[in-house]
């Protein structure tokens, strides 16, 4: 489902125009959960119960709707490095998007911290604005903050 | 029913709420944990067993509290109404 069409393709200051756009998947599932992760990598363990939440809930036929939100939007950045670990925070994630989650990154804070789609993010994140939150937290059936 | 799912800072305001909700079932995560030790739970509490064991918490955790895992607390959530304090 797109919500987007009628809107104009930029913003005022020539940035392009904020898309709200949800994917609806068309496969049976038991429940859709919805997680607002404000917490990024190398930080608290808030990224790793998400993924972890995620994980169960995907192994189970749930669907799952990551919003990854202020500080949340580093766990996108395909960039990471820290040598000592074998599996990094964001393999984690792309793990998810491999087993069928959606994963937003706010456009706003991306754009605020200099990071980008196509540059910055591996493929999978889609940038997206508040209007998405406010249709995930509508449309799913179970909404965690972290 | 209703899942109260639970972590620091605000843990014990998550409890009190869960104390006063007659259908409701705590869940510790993170370092909500800590909570979970001998003596200090009150009403059906539970606690991620994972986080529970990287906290060096292993039989340190009142008998009254049961220990779940990741899919354990999905299949509560699926059903039940979830309240976040996290």
């Amino acid at each position: 489902m797109s919500c987007g069409e009628n809107l104009p393709s930029q913003a005022s200051d020539g940035r392009p125009a904020i898309t709200l756009t949800i994917e609806v998947s068309q496969n049976s599932y038991m429940a859709s959960f919805g997680i607002i992760l404000t917490g990024g990598p190398y930080q608290t363990q808030r990224w790793d119960t998400a993924c972890r939440i995620a994980d169960a809930a995907l192994g189970r036929s749930d669907r799952v709707t990551f919003f990854l939100f202020l500080d949340g939007i580093y766990n996108a950045l395909g960039t990471q490095v820290f040598p000592m670990l074998e599996k990094l925070p964001m393999d984690s994630f792309k793990g998810l998007v491999a087993k069928g989650a959606v994963m937003y990154a706010c456009e706003t804070c991306s754009y605020n911290r200099g990071l980008g789609e196509g540059t910055d993010f591996y493929p999978g994140i889609k940038l997206a604005g508040i209007p998405t939150v406010a249709m995930m937290a509508s449309e799913c059936d179970r909404l965690l903050t972290l | 029913m209703t899942i109260y799912l639970i972590d620091e800072p605000y843990a014990e305001v998550g409890l009190a709420y869960a104390a006063n909700d007659p259908n409701s079932r705590a869940v510790l995560l993170q370092d909500a944990v800590y909570l979970a030790q001998k003596g200090r739970p009150q009403g059906r509490v539970y606690a991620i067993g994972d986080d529970v064991a990287r906290r060096g918490l292993t039989g340190h955790i009142d008998p009254s509290v049961q220990t779940i895992d990741y899919g354990k607390l999905v299949e509560m959530m699926e059903t039940e109404r979830v309240v976040c304090f996290l």
